[in-house]
């Protein structure tokens, strides 16, 4: 087990859903020790529900006697983490939530803005405590606007960052992104904050408070659209998958069910090495140039798509790409869960969980000599270091910890639901 | 719109020196975000200049591309011939606490050991697709996002422009930060690497593990979520109503649905979504956007237009947010528009402090600081 390079910062994370939890796994990945702190009333929203949700989020789609600790959701995003459950409104619990804030470089949170204030843990209130303390927030939009109180979810903050509105067939409907993007957006972009935040109390010696507006960032990933905008007062319109600088640009069915695969010609010595794969050197003459080409992109789709149709997706990318031609088979789940390029890059690991068994888990792509990092641990059962922070971390005995236990200032398991969004759909 | 350049003395990364001998989208972006933080960043091009100056969206007047201005707004260039005369590059490695390079470039000289060396290239070496050639349509498409977005009956659509190499010059900068971070305890550099395979793949929501827990995995048939895109009378918005149904039958003026049996659980309306999207599509179709979207804010209900980049750029909210500011160019005869920040941190300074730099605008001076130091 190599140490990350963040090995001797400890963060502690309120978080729910996606995007939070992916920033903490981030950091735990880079070595950072990230203490998961859950309200047994307010359990992170992809524990899902006591009772169980839909079948697909379970081990062989049973959700089991402890839905909350087996949905892959959670158990995807919490790797390497350390669990407590802990009530701030139970006696008690002020103080433990003072002692983790005098052990930690970092709290942070996804939260609707206010709420780590409402809790007590905000940074006016933990500076107080540990004035080295960097506190993160990641409002879906900044304080100030019109829209600093909206509730931002991944598949409503991508509209709002203009890139939906870049997306689509080339009719009048946009196209989001098929995974709420965004969240694994703002992630990256809060542990983006973080490190330089790390940098930033180097130089000060005092800790402070970082917002992520996460689609004021996301908004950077389209950054060269709002220039040309400002600028000319115009960009881009969505076209399907025609790309400026390509043609042809565009994904084509293949053999199968729904099997596809993509083509990218940048230039003329891509489209003849294509036109000599196809076996019709004719047509590297008929669309010869970039302008010819990009002109009758329709046309050349329907003779590309006749062509690709009687064949293997898989095979066919691995020709043309020998061939020069920049070409990859659309894949999904199944495909890439058996992709030898992800084990051997080390993007998928293998962890043993208590209550799922031994499960694979996509990683980080964090590459780093020396220092590399990893995923070693599952998720966190809810509570599961309830006892391991109280008494290694805190120093508190036995009689303390069961006075709290008791006070219902920790709990072992959730006292309730929270608002799963995915119940009872059929899997597919 | 005009703001100064910050003082680079009160920003969390000044005092680093950053050499920049990328090509790629993902490459530059990573010096972009240190520039923007507080490094010096020097963008090393060839003589013909970077191949991201000619790289869309271009200048109807001939400018360097929009994208080149995004990804370099904030360094200084220097040219150099490797060729011929590599002098300069090497003054400038041997002063560099950051090196950025494409993968497989080899450097003229040996780096420092304090010296952080970061790579960059599209797929990681000795695996399968180590000789592939890759573009954001290859990367979405190997990255089983694609697969997911789009409508089922059609084929998958790849997105816009270049988010997977976005993600990589994230993912480079995180490593970075955070080998210099260690850097300090150890006094070592080290190197790190950066691939837009690995960094697409990582955000991956569960493909990978939904697989391993039960087999089964998300397509284009339909998402599992209280997800609704709706034509309002005149625009398009989105939203995700995962909780608080009857404040959204409020909104909608479908109140007799707060009863209907058929809606009555979070698992029934799941279950009925599709009947749930066509009556609120119905409605909708008579409401301004504007209407729609307060209205649901005001219900806790998550929804936005989707707004295009000239709305955004001239809104209330770009504008009380400041998210464009104007820069100059080193010699401040010309300037620029730019993304102001990705993140605040209070007490610091932050954003580009000037203009993309024309093709070798800083040759002179970086070569006399190199001299006299």
């Amino acid at each position: 087990m190599s140490a990350g390079p963040l090995s001797d910062i400890r963060v502690l994370e309120f978080t729910t859903a996606w995007a939070g939890p992916f920033a903490g796994r981030l950091l735990a990945y880079l070595g950072a020790e990230v203490i998961k702190v859950e309200a047994p009333s307010h359990p992170d929203s992809w524990r899902g529900s006591r009772t169980g949700g839909a079948p697909f989020y379970y081990p062989e789609l049973d959700p089991g006697a402890e839905p909350q600790n087996r949905t892959v959701l959670f158990n995807s995003q919490n790797i390497d983490k350390y669990s407590i459950a802990l009530d701030l409104k139970s006696p008690g619990s002020d103080d433990v939530m003072r002692d983790l804030i005098g052990e930690a470089d970092v709290i942070f949170a996804n939260f609707t803005p206010g709420v780590l204030d409402r809790l007590g843990v905000g940074f006016s209130a933990a500076s107080r405590i540990n004035p080295r303390i960097i506190v993160v927030e990641m409002p879906a939009f900044g304080p100030g606007g019109p829209m600093s109180r909206h509730q931002g979810m991944g598949k409503t903050m991508e509209p709002a960052t203009g890139m939906t509105s870049l997306m689509g067939y080339g009719d009048d409907k946009p196209v989001l992104t098929g995974p709420a993007l965004m969240d694994p957006i703002g992630g990256l972009n809060a542990v983006a904050a973080i490190v330089t935040a790390l940098e930033w109390r180097q130089r000060t010696g005092s800790g402070c408070a970082v917002q992520v507006p996460q689609v004021e960032a996301a908004t950077h990933w389209i950054g060269e659209y709002v220039l040309e905008q400002v600028d000319t007062g115009r960009t881009w319109h969505p076209d399907g998958n025609h790309a400026p600088g390509f043609a042809p640009h565009d994904a084509f069915r293949c053999r199968g069910d729904d099997e596809w695969i993509v083509i990218a010609v940048a230039d003329d010595r891509q489209w003849q090495a294509l036109c000599a794969v196809m076996g019709r050197p004719e047509l590297a003459a008929r669309y010869a140039t970039a302008a010819d080409r990009t002109e009758r992109q329709q046309e050349l789709a329907d003779v590309i798509g006749a062509w690709t149709a009687n064949h293997d997706r898989i095979e066919l990318a691995e020709r043309l790409q020998q061939a020069g031609v920049p070409a990859a088979p659309v894949l999904g789940g199944a495909d890439i869960a058996a992709s030898p390029v992800m084990w051997r890059s080390g993007m998928i690991a293998e962890l043993d969980h208590a209550l799922v068994g031994r499960r694979s888990y996509s990683t980080a792509a964090f590459r780093l000599d020396r220092t590399p990092g990893g995923c070693h641990r599952a998720a966190p059962r809810f509570g599961e270091h309830n006892d391991v922070i109280l008494r290694d971390l805190l120093g508190y005995d036995d009689t303390r910890i069961a006075r709290l236990r008791e006070s219902g200032a920790i709990a072992d398991r959730p006292t309730a639901d929270n608002d799963s969004p995915r119940e009872s759909l059929p899997s597919q | 719109m005009r703001s100064s350049s910050p003082d680079t003395d009160n920003r969390p990364l000044a005092g680093l020196l950053v050499v920049d001998l990328t090509s790629s989208v993902a490459g530059q972006y990573t010096g972009r975000l240190l520039a923007m933080y507080g490094a010096v960043v020097v963008l090393v091009e060839p003589p013909d200049g970077t191949a991201t100056r000619r790289m869309p969206p271009l200048d109807p007047a001939g400018g360097d591309s929009y994208l080149f201005r995004h990804l370099n707004q904030g360094k200084r260039s220097v040219v150099v011939d490797r060729a011929v005369e590599q002098t300069l590059l090497a003054d400038l490695l041997d002063r560099a606490d950051v090196v950025l390079r494409d993968q497989g470039d080899a450097l003229p000289v040996e780096l420092a050991d304090t010296v952080v060396d970061c790579d960059l290239g599209d797929f990681p070496p000795d695996t399968g697709y180590a000789a592939w050639q890759g573009t954001e349509l290859i990367h979405q498409a190997l990255s089983g996002v694609m697969n997911a977005t789009g409508v089922a009956e059609r084929q998958p659509i790849y997105g816009v422009g270049h988010r997977a190499s976005y993600a990589t010059g994230t993912t480079a900068y995180i490593t970075v930060l955070a080998a210099l971070h260690e850097r300090r305890r150890s006094g070592l550099g080290q190197r790190v690497h950066a691939t837009v395979f690995e960094s697409v793949a990582a955000m991956g929501q569960n493909l990978v593990s939904q697989f391993s827990y039960n087999a089964t995995a998300e397509t284009r048939a339909r998402y599992p979520g209280y997800l609704a895109m709706l034509r309002c009378r005149d625009e398009w918005i989105v939203l995700f109503a995962i909780r608080n149904w009857p404040g959204l039958c409020q909104v909608f003026g479908l109140d007799e649905l707060v009863r209907d049996p058929r809606f009555a659980t979070q698992a029934g309306r799941l279950a009925n979504w599709p009947e749930v999207t066509d009556l609120l599509r119905n409605k909708a179709s008579r409401m301004s956007s504007d209407d729609v979207v307060a209205a649901c804010q005001a219900n806790r209900i998550s929804a936005e237009k989707v707004s295009g980049l000239g709305e955004l750029a001239t809104s209330q909210q770009w504008r009380v947010r400041s998210m464009l500011h104007e820069v100059t160019s080193g010699d401040g005869v010309r300037s620029e528009v730019a993304l102001h920040r990705l993140f605040h941190i209070d007490g610091a300074d932050f954003g580009v402090p000037s203009a993309s730099p024309a093709l070798g605008a800083d040759q002179v001076s970086l070569a006399i600081s190199g001299r006299d130091r």
